[in-house]
C-alpha cells in the first residue's frame, strides 16, 4: 500500500540532480511512513506531496552540466540547418516565401473572418435577445421579408408569451434635428421605447438609462451626434428641434455603438413620441410595418419550440384580417449575434454582411496555407535523397532514430519560424491596405481578444508540426545499408504520397482558378446589363423635411424655377424614388376594381411628376406617360409590365383605361412602361405602380451636362440656401447609389481573385521547385537520351508527362466540385449566367499552360546541357 | 572570504551532523535540529543546506544503508570533514573571544 507513486515524483526526479534524487526521495518516503501511522494515510499524502514541492529550488536543479550534451547536438543541427539553407538557396527561398505568403494570406483572412463573425458579442445578456423579422405572404407567395416587420408583435408576444420577459420597439426617423440653426439630417436616428437601455447594455455616459426614453419628447444622442450638436457645452436637459418645430430634451448621452454590430444609432427618440405624431396604433398594428422589434426570452428557453407556436398565434390574432386580402405573415425569431451574418432584408439598420462570401474566404485561407505548407512537404522528402547520407553517418555513428526525428523537426520549425518573421512584414505591410480594400473603418484595431491569438498559435503550431513531421520520420527512417551502397533512390510510398498532395495542390488551384473566372463573369454580366433608364450625370437631391404647406410650394417652385434656369441642368424630376432600392412604398390590397378581393396583390409604388419617365429615358409600350394636356392626371396611374402580369394580364394593352381600386380610392390606367432595373439586376423586375403628384415627397433628379460637376454642385447648392435658408443639403450622384449595391460583390470578387491569386502563386513556387528538382535528378537519362537521338519535343514529353497525368486527375476532379461550389453560390442571384462548358474549360486551360510552363522551363534548361559536360564524371 | 563563512543554519546543522556522527541524514538532522532549537525546519531546506556545506567542503557524503522504511532507499549519510571541523572551531573561537571581552559590568547592570 505505501508503494504509490505521485506524478511529483517523476517531476522531482527530472528536475533533482540524480545523486541527490535517491536521498531525497528516500527522506521523503520515510516521513510520510511514519506519519502515515499518526494521521493518516492521505492526510500523509498530501504532507508528502507539499514536502515535495519544496524541493523545486534553484539548489537542487540538474544544471547546465548534464544538459551540455544536449546543446552540442541542438549546436549542431542549426549548424547543419543554416548550412543546408545556404547550399540550396533557391529551394530555401521558394520555401520560406511560400509558407510566408501562406503564413500571411491566413492570417488576414483569419482575422477578417473573425471580426465577421464576431458581432454583437459585447452586449450582456446576448443569448436571450432575439429580433423578430416578419415575412408577408401574399397569395401563398413570399412578398417582402422586413428586417423592421410589423408593429405591435414585440409588444404583444410579451403579452401572450410568458417565455417573452421584455421587448423593444423602434421605428425610424427621417426628421431633421437642429439646434440654433444648426441643422443635421441624421441617418441613423429612430424612435425606441423605453426599455432600450435596459436591453442593450450600451454604456451610457450621462444621465439614467432606466428612465431616459420614458416621457415623450425627450431624446437620447451618441457621444459624437452630441458633439456634433453642441460641441463642448454639457447637452444634458437642453433641447433640440425636430423639423425646426417640436421641442425635444436631451434625457441621456450613450456610448457610440461599435463598428462590430448590426446596430448603429446616433439619436434615439421616445417612442412616446412617435405614437403621438402617428396615434397609438403604432404601438399595436399588425398590417403596418418598418418597426424593428427585439425581445428578450427566458433564460432556458427553447427558441424553436416557441417559434413553433407562431403559426396558430397568428392565425388566432389576425388571421381574419389576414384571410380578407389573401395574404400570410410569418415571424422569425433571429438571434442578436447572428444578425450581421444571416440577415440581408428590407430596412436593415445598417449593411450587413454576407455568410457566404465569409465561409468562401475561410476556405480560401485554409487553402492557401495548406498549400503552403504541402511545398513544404513535396520539397523536403523529394529532396531528401540529398540528405540520405547525411542519415546513413548519423546512425552507423550511433545516432537514435529519436534524434533524428529531432533534427528534422527543428529543421522545419527552424524554416517555419523564419517563414513566420517574414509573413509578419508582409501583414505589417499589407493591413492598412487590406482595410482600405474591404472597406473598413479606420478605427479597426486588431483583434485584442486572447482567445483569437491562442487559436492562431495553435493553428501555426499544429501546422509546423504535420509538415515537419512526416519530412521528418521519412528522413529518420533510412536504413543506412542501402543509403550508404548508393542504390537508394526514394521508395514507392512516398512517390505516392507525394503525387497525391500534388494532385490536392493542382486540385485547389484549378477550384480557385474557376472560382474567381465564374465569379468575375457573373459580376461582368450585372454590371453590363441593360437597366433599361439613363443614370449619368444624375445628381439626387432630398426634398427638405417641411411639412407640405403653401409656403413650402413657394418655395419648391422657386428653387424648381431656378435650376431649369441653369444652362448646366439638362433636366428636373421629383419623385418619391429612385432607381437604386426597391421603393418604400409598399402597397398590398390593390386589384382592378373588377377583380374580388381574393385576387388582391402588394405592389411597390414610385409617386411621380410629369417629368420622371423622360427624365430616366423610360419607354411607355402602351397608353401614355402623365403629361399636362390631361386634367385630373391624380386619378391616373401607370404600372410596369411585370405590375400587368401580377394583375393577370399578359398584353398591355388589356389593362388600358380598366380602374384600379388602391386603397379606397380608384384610378383610371393610363399606361404600361417597359420594364427596367429598379431595384438591381440581381432581382427579377418587380411589379410597379406609378402615381401622379405635383411635386411629390422625396427626390429630385437633376440631370447636369457640366463636366465641373463641382462648380455645378456648389451653385445648386446656393439656389438651395436662397429657396430653402439653413436647411442641409443633402444629395448624392444616381450611379454611386445605384452602384452601391454592387459595393459588397465587387469587395467580394476582388477579395476571391486576390487571394485566389496568392494560393496559386504559392502552388506555382512549390511546382516550380519540384519541378526543377525531378528533372534535376533526370540529368544523366536526358544526356544519354540525347546522344542517343532523342528530339527536344520527345525529351519535353518524357518529362511533362509525369505531371501532366496530375493535372489531369485534378482537373476530372475539379470539375462537379467547382460546379456544386459555384452553382450554390448563383443561386443568390435570381439573374445569373448559365455555368456553360466553357468556363469550366478555360480554367483548365491555364491551368495546363501554367504546369506546362513551370515544367518546361526546366526541361528545356536541362535538355540544353551538354551530354559530354552531364555524363563526363562517374 | 566568501563561500566559506558559515551561516547562523548552516552552523547550526553542521553541529548537528556532528552530534548524530555516522547517521546523519535528512530526517534524522531534521528532527535533530528540532529537538533542540524547538524551531519548525522543512526537510528541503535541511537538504539545501547540507548541499551547500558539502560544496564549500564542510561536510561528505556517501550513500549507504538500504532499509524498509525508505522504500528499500539508501540512507544519504553526511558526517563533517576537517575543514568543516576547522569552521566551526573557528566560530567557537569568535563568539568566545567576544564573550570574554565583554566586561562583567554590561551584563551586572541590574544587580
Amino acid at each position: 500500500m505505501n508503494k504509490e507513486e505521485f506524478w511529483i515524483d517523476r517531476l522531482l526526479q527530472r528536475f533533482c540532480k540524480n545523486d541527490l534524487y535517491e536521498g531525497i526521495k528516500g527522506d521523503l518516503y520515510e516521513l510520510r511512513d511514519y506519519e502515515i501511522a499518526q494521521i493518516g494515510l492521505r492526510r500523509a499524502n498530501r504532507r508528502y506531496q507539499w514536502r515535495a514541492m519544496g524541493f523545486f529550488r534553484y539548489t537542487f536543479f540538474r544544471k547546465i552540466d548534464q544538459l551540455k550534451l544536449n546543446i552540442a547536438m541542438w549546436h549542431n543541427f542549426l549548424t547543419i540547418t543554416l548550412r543546408n539553407l545556404r547550399k540550396h538557396k533557391a529551394y530555401s527561398i521558394i520555401n520560406v516565401l511560400g509558407l510566408a505568403i501562406g503564413m500571411a494570406a491566413g492570417f488576414i483572412i483569419l482575422q477578417y473572418v473573425y471580426f465577421e463573425t464576431s458581432y454583437d458579442t459585447f452586449f450582456e445578456n446576448k443569448e436571450n435577445i432575439y429580433r423578430v423579422q416578419t415575412n408577408r405572404y401574399n397569395k401563398g407567395q413570399l412578398s417582402t421579408q422586413w428586417a423592421a416587420g410589423c408593429a405591435g408583435v414585440g409588444l404583444h408576444m410579451k403579452e401572450d408569451f410568458p417565455e417573452v420577459i421584455d421587448f423593444v420597439n423602434m421605428h425610424q426617423s427621417g426628421a431633421m434635428i437642429s439646434r440654433d440653426k444648426n441643422y443635421f439630417q441624421p441617418k441613423f436616428a429612430y424612435y425606441a421605447g423605453e426599455t432600450f437601455f435596459q436591453i442593450f447594455s450600451i454604456p451610457v455616459i450621462q444621465g439614467n438609462r432606466e428612465t431616459a426614453l420614458s416621457e415623450p419628447y425627450t431624446v437620447t444622442l451618441s457621444e459624437s451626434m452630441a458633439k456634433k450638436l453642441f460641441g463642448d457645452t454639457d447637452p444634458m436637459g437642453q433641447n433640440v428641434k425636430l423639423n425646426d418645430n417640436d421641442n425635444f430634451m436631451v434625457t441621456a448621452i450613450f456610448q457610440d455603438f461599435p463598428e462590430k454590430s448590426h446596430m448603429k444609432f446616433d439619436i434615439l427618440y421616445s417612442f412616446d413620441t412617435y405614437a403621438i405624431y402617428s396615434g397609438e396604433e403604432s404601438r399595436t398594428a399588425w398590417q403596418w410595418d418598418g418597426f424593428l422589434n427585439y425581445v428578450v426570452l427566458q433564460e432556458g428557453t427553447d427558441v424553436d419550440k416557441l417559434a413553433s407556436k407562431f403559426p396558430d398565434w397568428i392565425i388566432q390574432r389576425e388571421g381574419e384580417e389576414l384571410a380578407q386580402y389573401n395574404a400570410g405573415m410569418e415571424f422569425v425569431l433571429q438571434p442578436l449575434s447572428e444578425i450581421h451574418l444571416t440577415s440581408d432584408f428590407r430596412s436593415e439598420i445598417k449593411p450587413t454582411g454576407d455568410k457566404t462570401a465569409t465561409i468562401f474566404l475561410l476556405i480560401i485561407g485554409m487553402f492557401v496555407l495548406i498549400i503552403a505548407w504541402i511545398n513544404y512537404i513535396n520539397l523536403t522528402t523529394a529532396r531528401s535523397i540529398n540528405r540520405a547520407k547525411e542519415v546513413g553517418i548519423r546512425k552507423v555513428m550511433g545516432s537514435f532514430k529519436s534524434q533524428l526525428v529531432h533534427q528534422f523537426l527543428f529543421e522545419s520549425t527552424f524554416i517555419n519560424g523564419l517563414a513566420l518573421i517574414g509573413s509578419i512584414v508582409f501583414v505589417l505591410l499589407a493591413f492598412p491596405y487590406f482595410n482600405d480594400f474591404i472597406g473598413r473603418a479606420s478605427s479597426y484595431s486588431w483583434p485584442n481578444e486572447g482567445w483569437f491569438w491562442i487559436g492562431l498559435s495553435i493553428l501555426f503550431v499544429a501546422g509546423i508540426l504535420l509538415s515537419g513531421f512526416y519530412p521528418a520520420v521519412v528522413l529518420a527512417n533510412f536504413k543506412p545499408v542501402t543509403v550508404l551502397k548508393g542504390k537508394f533512390s526514394g521508395s514507392a510510398k512516398g512517390n505516392l504520397m507525394r503525387k497525391g498532395l500534388v494532385v490536392f495542390q493542382f486540385l485547389a488551384s484549378i477550384v480557385l482558378i474557376t472560382g474567381t473566372y465564374i465569379v468575375h463573369e457573373q459580376l461582368q454580366f450585372l454590371q453590363n446589363q441593360d437597366l433599361g433608364f439613363k443614370s449619368e450625370q444624375t445628381l439626387i437631391i432630398e426634398t427638405p423635411s417641411f411639412s407640405a404647406d403653401s409656403i413650402r410650394q413657394v418655395r419648391e417652385s422657386v428653387f424648381k424655377n431656378t435650376l431649369n434656369n441653369e444652362s448646366f441642368v439638362t433636366g428636373l424630376a421629383n419623385s418619391t424614388a429612385v432607381p437604386g432600392k426597391t421603393p418604400g412604398w409598399n402597397a398590398g390590397g390593390l386589384r382592378l376594381l373588377s377583380q374580388t378581393s381574393e385576387e388582391a396583390h402588394q405592389y411597390r409604388v414610385i409617386g411621380m411628376d410629369k417629368n420622371f419617365l423622360d427624365f430616366y429615358d423610360l419607354e411607355v409600350i402602351a397608353g401614355r406617360k402623365f403629361d399636362n394636356s390631361h386634367g385630373n392626371e391624380e386619378s391616373n396611374i401607370l404600372m410596369n409590365e411585370a405590375a400587368v402580369k401580377r394583375v393577370g394580364f399578359n398584353d398591355p394593352e388589356e389593362v388600358l383605361n380598366k380602374d384600379f381600386y388602391f386603397w379606397g380610392d380608384t384610378f383610371k390606367i393610363v399606361g404600361v412602361v417597359k420594364n427596367y432595373r429598379q431595384e438591381s439586376p440581381k432581382a427579377d423586375y418587380d411589379a410597379l405602380v406609378f402615381r401622379y403628384f405635383d411635386s411629390p415627397n422625396g427626390l429630385y433628379s437633376v440631370g447636369l451636362s457640366t463636366t465641373n460637376i463641382r462648380a455645378s454642385v456648389d451653385e445648386i447648392e446656393a439656389h438651395w440656401r436662397s429657396a430653402y435658408g439653413d436647411k442641409p443639403l443633402e444629395y448624392f450622384f444616381l450611379d454611386d447609389y445605384y452602384n452601391e449595391q454592387y459595393k459588397g460583390e465587387l469587395k467580394f470578387g476582388s477579395i476571391f481573385s486576390l487571394f485566389s491569386g496568392l494560393a496559386i502563386l504559392v502552388a506555382c513556387l512549390g511546382l516550380f521547385g519540384l519541378a526543377s528538382y525531378m528533372t534535376n535528378l533526370r540529368t544523366k537519362e536526358v544526356g544519354v537520351r540525347k546522344v542517343l537521338g532523342a528530339s527536344f519535343s520527345r525529351l519535353l514529353l518524357l518529362l511533362t508527362s509525369d505531371f501532366l497525368k496530375l493535372v489531369g486527375i485534378a482537373i476530372v476532379i475539379s470539375v462537379p466540385i467547382s460546379w456544386w461550389v459555384m452553382s450554390s453560390w448563383l443561386e443568390n442571384y435570381a439573374n445569373r449566367i448559365f455555368l456553360s462548358p466553357l468556363l469550366f474549360l478555360v480554367p483548365a486551360l491555364i491551368l495546363i499552360v501554367i504546369a506546362m510552363a513551370t515544367v518546361g522551363y526546366h526541361t528545356y534548361h536541362t535538355s540544353n546541357l551538354n551530354p559530354a559536360k552531364t555524363l563526363k564524371d562517374e | 572570504m566568501k563561500g566559506t563563512q558559515l551561516g547562523e543554519l548552516e552552523e547550526i546543522i553542521l553541529l548537528t551532523v556532528g552530534a548524530l556522527f555516522d547517521d546523519a541524514y535528512g530526517v534524522a538532522v531534521m528532527n535533530e535540529v528540532e529537538e533542540r532549537t524547538s524551531r519548525k525546519i522543512t526537510i528541503s531546506t535541511v537538504h539545501a543546506a547540507l548541499k551547500r556545506l558539502e560544496e564549500k567542503g564542510f561536510c561528505e557524503s556517501r550513500y549507504d544503508g538500504a532499509t524498509k522504511e525508505r522504500g528499500g532507499r539508501r540512507k544519504h549519510l553526511f558526517r563533517v570533514t576537517a575543514a568543516g571541523e576547522k569552521a566551526l572551531a573557528d566560530s567557537r573561537e569568535i563568539r568566545n573571544g567576544l564573550w570574554n571581552s565583554i566586561p562583567d559590568i554590561a551584563f551586572n547592570r541590574s544587580e
